[in-house]
C-alpha cells in the first residue's frame, strides 16, 4: 500500500522549515530593548502611588485656595480719610470724603444686618454734603449694592485748582472702590452656599436701597472624577453544546472599572462628562456539570486547541460547543453516556471611554442627577483556561487548554442609566454614589444575558 | 524545565535587564525564523520579531513553567504573526497567479541552504496563501483550525491551500529556470 500513499515533496521541503533559524540585523536588539515593559505589579504600584500624590496635589491646592480667601477676609479694609480744602467764598468748611465701603461706614441697621447674611453688600451712607462730589460709579462686578445717591446735586463754586484736586480724589475714589469691592467679593464668595447658583437670592432687603441682583453664575465648571465601579452580570442562561446537549451557565461575574472622569458642567441643571477607564472581570467562571454522550473520550493534557464561537464579550457567556470537544477529546454525540464536568475561567480587559449626560435636581445639600450615556469598548487583553474532567465507568480523565479567544469582539458599544448622588464634603470637593445599569448594544448571542449592574463610588474635584 | 531557562526566566520575573537581553539571544533565531516565514519581507519580519518579544516580556509574569519555554514562546510569537496577518484587509487577493508569477522577480543570489532558499519564495506568495501553507504544512494545523484562525471557511482553506502550492511550485520552477539560465 505504501506506493499509494500521497508524498509531496514540497511538503517536505516547507516541513523542513520548522525548525530553522535565521538571525535578525543587530539593529532588532537596539530598538526592542527600549520597548521592553516594566514589572506590572510597579505598574500598578505606580499607578496608586501617583494617584495618591495627584489627589493628595489637588486636595493641597483646594486648601490653599480656601486659606488665601481666609486671608484676604483678615486684610483690614482701609480707612483712610481724605480731607479736601473747598474754595467756596461763601462757605469754607473741611467735608470729609470718605472712601465707600469704609467699614465705619458700613450701615449696621437691622434690615441690613439680614441683608448681608444673606448677599454680599454693603452699604455706603452718604451724607448730602458729599452727594456732588462722589461720582456715581456703576457696579463693575454686579455684586454688593452699593447706594450711593448722585440724584442731589448742589452746585460747587470751585477754582481751576480745586477741580483738579477733585478729579484726583475721583480717581483715587474710584480705584479704591473697585478694589474694595473686588475684596469684598473674595470674601462673600466664600461665604456662599456650595451651588450658589441653585439658590435664588431673597435676602429680603428693603425696597429701594438698592437694585435687584442677579445670582453670582459660576458656570461652566470644570470637574474631575477619580473613583471605581463594581460590576455584577447575572447569567442565568443556557448554552446550547449542540442540539442535543446544553448546559447551565449559572455563575454570575463581577467585573472592576477604574478610571478618570472629566465632567463640563454647563450649568446647575446640566452636565456632560467623558471618561476613559479601563475595565477587567474581578473573577470569570463557569462551572458546569453535564451529563454528555460519548462514544469514547481521548482526553489529554496541553491539547492544542482554538476557541471558536462567539464570545459575549460584557457577560463572558461563550458558546462552548468545541471548547467542550476539544478539552474533552474527540466528542461523539451518540454512544455512550458518560458524565463531565468542566469550569472555563480566566480574565480580560477592556478599555473603556464613555460620554454621558447628567440632568440634576438638589435635594438640600445633596445633588442627584439622572444620567444616560454611551461607552466604546476596547479589548484590551483576554486569557481563558477551561478545565474538564470526565468521569466514565472505568476512568477518570482530567484536562486543561488554554484557549485562544480569537473571536472575541474587539470593540463594541454599550449604553448606561443611572443615577448619581453628589454630595458635598468641601465647596471643592464631593462625595459621589452612582448605581448604573449597563446594556450591551452590540449584537450579542440569543440566549444570554447582556445587561448588567453596576456601582461607581468615587470622589469629585470641582475646578473653580 | 532546564536550569538555565529557568535562571533566564526568573531574571526577566524580575525585571533584570541582562536576563531579557539573555532571554532575546537564546531564542532570536528561532522566534526570526518563524516571523520570516509568515512575513512579507525581512523588515516586517523584524517588526513582528519585536512585537513577539514585547508580548513575551509582557506575559512572562502569568507565565507557569510546566512545559518548554521554546514552545511556549513560539506560540506567543505564532499568534502575534497571525494577529499581523488578520489585521490585512486582503487575505486571499483574487490574482491571476500565473500571471503575477511571471511578473515576479525572484533574488538572484544563490543560495546553498534549502531552508533558506524557500523563505524568499514564500515571502512572494500573498498574506492568507502564506498563512495557510504555513500552518497547515508547517505547523500541522487542520483546515478547520486554520479556518478559525483566519476567520474563513474549512473548505475555502482546503482550497487555498491548493492554490498557494501551486502558486509556489511555479515560482521554484521560475527560481530554478533562471539558475539554469545563469
Amino acid at each position: 500500500m505504501e506506493q499509494f500513499k500521497n508524498i509531496d515533496p514540497l511538503d517536505d521541503w516547507l516541513k523542513s522549515m520548522k525548525d530553522a533559524s535565521s538571525e535578525p540585523a543587530s539593529e532588532v536588539w537596539e530598538a526592542l530593548s527600549g520597548r521592553i515593559p516594566k514589572k506590572p505589579s510597579n505598574k500598578r504600584r505606580g499607578f496608586w502611588l501617583w494617584g495618591l500624590l495627584l489627589i493628595f496635589g489637588l486636595s493641597s491646592i483646594g486648601y490653599l485656595l480656601i486659606n488665601e480667601n481666609e486671608k484676604i477676609n483678615a486684610i483690614p479694609i482701609e480707612s483712610k480719610v481724605i480731607t479736601v480744602e473747598k474754595t467756596n467764598k461763601n462757605k469754607t468748611s473741611q467735608t470729609p470724603i470718605i472712601t465707600p465701603l469704609d467699614p465705619q461706614t458700613i450701615s449696621n441697621s437691622p434690615a441690613q444686618k439680614v441683608q448681608n447674611r444673606n448677599r454680599p453688600t454693603a452699604f455706603y451712607k452718604s451724607p448730602n454734603s458729599l452727594n456732588s462730589i462722589l461720582p456715581k460709579v456703576e457696579n463693575p462686578l454686579k455684586i454688593g449694592a452699593l447706594s450711593v445717591d448722585s440724584t442731589v446735586s448742589a452746585p460747587i463754586e470751585s477754582s481751576v485748582e480745586t477741580k483738579e484736586i477733585l478729579d484726583q480724589i475721583k480717581s483715587d475714589f474710584r480705584q479704591k472702590y473697585v478694589d474694595n469691592l473686588r475684596q469684598i467679593k473674595n470674601i462673600e464668595l466664600k461665604k456662599l452656599p456650595v451651588y450658589p447658583t441653585i439658590l435664588a437670592y431673597d435676602s429680603g432687603t428693603p425696597k429701594g436701597t438698592h437694585s435687584s441682583l442677579k445670582p453670582l453664575n459660576i458656570y461652566p465648571l470644570l470637574s474631575v472624577d477619580a473613583g471605581m465601579k463594581l460590576n455584577h452580570f447575572p447569567i442565568h442562561k443556557l448554552l446550547e453544546i449542540d442540539d442535543k446537549n446544553a448546559i447551565n451557565a449559572g455563575s454570575p461575574i463581577q467585573t472592576y472599572e477604574m478610571g478618570l472622569q472629566m465632567n463640563f458642567e454647563i450649568n446647575s441643571k446640566w452636565m456632560v462628562s467623558w471618561n476613559v477607564i479601563s475595565r477587567k472581570n474581578l473573577h470569570f467562571e463557569i462551572i458546569n456539570n453535564a451529563a454528555l454522550a460519548y462514544s469514547h473520550s481521548k482526553m489529554e493534557t496541553n491539547v492544542r486547541g482554538v476557541m471558536t464561537g462567539t464570545y459575549d464579550h460584557d457577560v463572558g457567556a461563550i458558546a462552548l460547543r468545541s471548547t467542550v470537544q476539544q478539552a474533552a477529546g474527540t466528542y461523539y454525540p451518540e454512544g455512550n453516556f458518560v458524565h463531565t464536568e468542566f469550569k472555563l475561567s480566566g480574565d480580560w480587559t477592556y478599555k473603556k471611554s464613555s460620554l454621558f449626560v447628567y440632568r440634576r435636581f438638589i435635594q438640600n445639600k445633596t445633588r442627584l442627577a439622572i444620567k444616560a450615556g454611551v461607552g466604546l469598548n476596547t479589548l484590551e487583553k483576554a486569557k481563558m483556561r477551561v478545565h474538564a474532567v470526565e468521569y466514565s465507568d472505568s476512568r477518570i480523565l482530567d484536562a486543561h487548554m488554554n484557549i485562544m479567544l480569537h473571536d472575541l469582539k474587539k470593540r463594541y458599544v454599550d449604553g448606561a442609566l443611572g443615577l448619581d448622588f453628589e454630595r458635598p464634603l468641601f465647596p471643592f470637593l464631593s462625595i459621589v454614589f452612582a448605581p448604573e445599569i449597563n446594556i450591551a448594544l452590540s449584537p450579542v448571542l440569543k440566549n444570554h444575558s447582556n445587561v448588567g449592574f453596576g456601582l461607581y463610588g468615587g470622589l469629585r474635584y470641582r475646578i473653580r | 524545565m532546564a536550569e538555565k531557562e529557568l535562571q533566564i526566566l526568573e531574571g526577566c520575573r524580575r525585571g533584570d535587564a541582562k536576563a531579557q537581553a539573555q532571554l532575546y539571544h537564546t531564542f532570536k533565531s528561532t522566534l526570526f525564523a518563524i516571523c520570516r516565514r509568515y512575513a512579507s519581507n525581512e523588515q516586517e519580519a523584524e517588526d513582528w520579531l519585536q512585537d513577539g518579544f514585547i508580548r513575551i516580556y509582557q506575559d512572562l509574569y502569568q507565565y507557569k513553567p510546566t512545559g518548554s519555554l521554546k514552545a511556549w514562546m513560539r506560540k506567543v510569537t505564532l499568534n502575534i504573526c497571525l494577529k499581523h496577518i488578520r489585521s490585512k484587509k486582503k487575505l486571499f487577493p483574487v490574482l491571476d497567479l500565473e500571471r503575477v508569477a511571471e511578473k515576479l522577480e525572484m533574488p538572484t543570489t544563490p543560495e546553498e541552504d534549502p531552508q533558506e532558499a524557500l523563505v524568499p519564495i514564500l515571502q512572494q506568495l500573498p498574506e492568507g496563501y502564506r498563512a495557510v501553507i504555513n500552518l497547515y504544512v508547517i505547523e500541522a494545523y487542520s483546515h478547520k483550525e486554520i479556518g478559525e484562525f483566519l476567520g474563513i471557511t474549512e473548505s475555502s482553506s482546503r482550497s487555498q491551500l491548493t492554490r498557494a502550492k501551486k502558486f509556489m511550485r511555479q515560482l521554484i520552477e521560475k527560481k530554478r529556470t533562471k539558475n539554469i539560465v545563469k
